[in-house]
């Protein structure tokens, strides 16, 4: 038996009847499955069918989450097939993982012991092709049968036809009453739908007239009688499609729209909804995680400290301008990672300040979060999500706690987090708490930045009236993870974001070892290992390796026991504490000698399936899953 | 409303600005949306068989 799994999106009137939208394949889970599927009902079907085999054809956009993360800890469609069906009836599940850009799939042979589900596009498929990428074609056979059961259109076409608007306007108050949308999906999210506030006919007629020839007219339906933490939202019927297009409902979610409510819509001159305020009556601004994905350094509005103390804006600094920068820590600091930590009284200590030279900007309309600092001291910084700054932290160590110093995205931070600020008239590091976050969408030009050597440049505060304070930024792009280092040498290459290069790394000693620097301050080990990650070389001539740093690490949840959840990386895994079960740390003690007792920390294999980090997972000869944790760049540590 | 140019308000918590999903458990709003489904898909088949 063949499936396809539908999305078709509905929206309640103000009358209580719901207004099918569009349907949709090749759709992104973005639910916890596990908790929304029914999974007796599911069972059922498949038994009631006598399955002996699930086939789940789909590509990678189809099982991870999709545009901003809606749920902590969503669990892939495959792996509840697999785990919460298949397993429990001995059901064979095979998984047909296709390329993204995937325009039809494989053939497999259809039978009665098979369920064939498929998730990923396939243009030949009838519900695909006519239905879902030609909105027209569902638009009109749904209007055909019950003109009442989609919002009232206007579709200049011959063949596709409709024209239900009439001559009474819709009244949706100052809001969007009427939206322009294109025939055929995928979409520019960050352009479609248009949203206006047609007052008159002649509105309405000016925009008939002005419609591309694959556009359209959709009334805006604004019901703000059923509302989620003030946002309206839409509904999605995810539905399993089978045989002679019979139906499975899965599920049936409620999604909301981007921003709270308001009393007004914000529109141009021509009574069109602004980019900064579309969040507030469409779910989607973004393409998919196109748009998000390019990690920025600064906006408009940052204004960077030169090195000989003039300022000059984001958009005004060009490659050779020589920038303020500091050194935080010997001669390592440009040399930062996500891992990265420092003693704060050493750097309050020894940090340089020095000059670095502009060697790349690249300019990009963004338009999304801007994250705005309210500091205790009255200091005012603003940035876009992926900005980093530097705050100090307090861990505990055995007895006593050690303050630290940590990088942190403006996106992460906190109300009361610390940051580390310099004072540019004393040029001495100060320090002082949020006292607010606020966020807004915005559209504006921001940047990716690339000084050197440091990378760690100067935002001046963006305080009316004051200009006293500049925050410690972070190029985030060029941030260098890998290093490679030539015994012998004073020259060694590092791999950044944008490339590997070449670059004159000051160890100062002829005959350097180099050792992994990440994680808290106080190296060597435990954090000695060649690996992935930032380095730094010293000048014995060696390097003390931890017993177990990076490398392929035995991490299948089987092998775990009390595992407890600690924290989820920005890079989007989670981060566990968890034993090893006796057994496994027999048989280890038996076959290599290696010591797995004790409490450890790192990820479960099983959470990287299905992610962009499955190729960090290695499947054993004996059955269970390892993880690369040297690909992964991540500690694997005892604690 | 008027906002700064090219700014939107300002938000005092993330969740302001993060989407939210909820599932839906009234049954008489998941018969509604699966009957128009169905009556869709009849459509197709109407249309092409």
């Amino acid at each position: 038996m063949r499936a396809v799994i539908t999305g078709t999106d509905f929206l309640k009137d103000t009358d209580g009847s719901f207004k099918a939208i569009e349907t949709n394949t090749n759709i992104g889970m973005d639910v916890a499955v596990n908790d929304y599927i029914d999974t007796t009902s599911f069972t059922n079907f498949v038994l009631d069918n006598s399955f002996t085999e699930i086939h789940l054809i789909y590509t990678s956009a189809n099982v991870s989450i999709t545009d901003i993360p809606l749920v902590e800890g969503a669990l892939p469609f495959s792996n509840f097939l697999s785990q919460s069906i298949c397993e429990p009836n001995e059901i064979a599940f095979v998984k047909h993982k296709l390329d993204d850009s995937s325009m039809t799939i494989p053939f497999i042979e259809d039978s009665d012991n098979k369920l064939i589900i498929r998730l990923a596009y396939d243009t030949t498929a009838l519900l695909d092709d006519t239905y879902a990428r030609d909105n027209w074609g569902f638009l009109k056979l749904m209007y055909d049968n019950s003109p009442n059961s989609i919002p009232k259109c206007y579709i200049n076409d011959t063949e596709f036809g409709i024209d239900s608007i009439g001559e009474t306007l819709r009244d949706n108050g100052n809001h969007p009453n009427y939206a322009v949308k294109k025939r055929i999906t995928p979409t520019d999210n960050k352009i479609y739908p248009i949203l206006y506030k047609l007052n008159t006919i002649e509105d309405l007629n000016n925009l008939k007239s002005s419609l591309e020839i694959d556009e359209y007219i959709q009334e805006y339906i604004y019901n703000t009688d059923e509302l989620i933490d003030n946002k309206t939202f839409h509904y999605r019927s995810v539905d399993l499609i089978y045989s002679d297009l019979n139906s499975l409902n899965l599920f049936v979610y409620e999604k909301t729209n981007i921003l709270p409510i308001t009393t007004n819509g914000d529109f141009d001159d021509n009574n069109k909804i602004q980019i900064w305020d579309r969040p507030r009556y469409v779910s989607k601004v973004f393409n998919g995680t196109t748009d998000i994905s390019v990690k920025l350094d600064a906006d408009e509005s940052t204004i960077l400290v030169m090195s000989d103390d003039t300022t000059k804006t984001a958009n005004n600094l060009i490659v050779t301008d020589s920038v303020k920068s500091i050194i935080l820590q010997d001669n390592i600091s440009f040399l930062i990672s996500d891992e990265w930590s420092g003693s704060f009284s050493n750097i309050c200590e020894n940090f340089n300040i020095t000059s670095s030279v502009v060697v790349e900007k690249d300019t990009f309309n963004y338009f999304g979060e801007i994250c705005n600092l309210t500091l205790v001291n009255g200091s005012k910084f603003s940035d876009v999500p992926h900005g980093r700054v530097f705050k100090v932290i307090e861990r505990p160590i055995s007895s006593s706690v050690e303050t630290l110093v940590v990088q942190s995205n403006y996106s992460q931070l906190k109300v009361n987090d610390t940051l580390i600020l310099i004072d540019i008239e004393t040029n001495t590091i100060e320090t002082s708490l949020i006292q607010t976050i606020e966020y807004s969408f915005e559209s504006l030009q921001a940047y990716r930045i690339n000084i050197e050597e440091s990378d760690v440049f100067l935002s001046m505060e963006e305080t009316k009236n004051q200009s006293k304070y500049a925050i410690l930024t972070h190029n985030y792009n060029y941030d260098c993870r890998i290093v490679s280092c030539d015994v012998g040498g004073d020259v060694q290459s590092y791999g950044c974001n944008s490339g590997t290069i070449d670059f004159p790394y000051p160890c100062g000693a002829a005959d350097l070892g180099c050792y992994r620097y990440a994680g808290p301050y106080g190296y060597p080990p435990p954090y000695a290992c060649y690996s992935f990650g930032v380095y730094s070389c010293n000048s014995t001539g060696g390097t003390t390796w931890g017993n177990y740093c990076n490398g392929n690490k035995p991490s299948d949840k089987k092998l775990k026991k009390n595992i407890k959840y600690s924290h989820t990386l920005a890079r989007g895994f989670k981060i566990y504490t968890f034993e090893f079960i006796d057994e496994f740390i027999t048989a280890q003690k038996d076959v290599s000698n290696d010591d797995y007792s004790g409490k450890w920390q790192g990820v479960l294999a099983q959470d990287l399936l299905d992610t962009e980090y499955e190729n960090c997972v290695i499947l054993r000869e004996d059955g269970y899953f390892e993880v690369d944790y040297t690909k992964l760049n991540l500690e694997f540590k005892k604690i | 409303m008027a906002t700064e140019n090219n700014k939107g308000i300002k938000y005092p918590n993330k969740s302001d600005i993060l989407q939210k999903i909820r599932k839906v458990t009234d049954n008489t709003k998941k018969t509604t949306i699966k009957s128009i489904i169905d009556s869709f898909l009849t459509m197709v088949k109407t249309k092409h068989t």
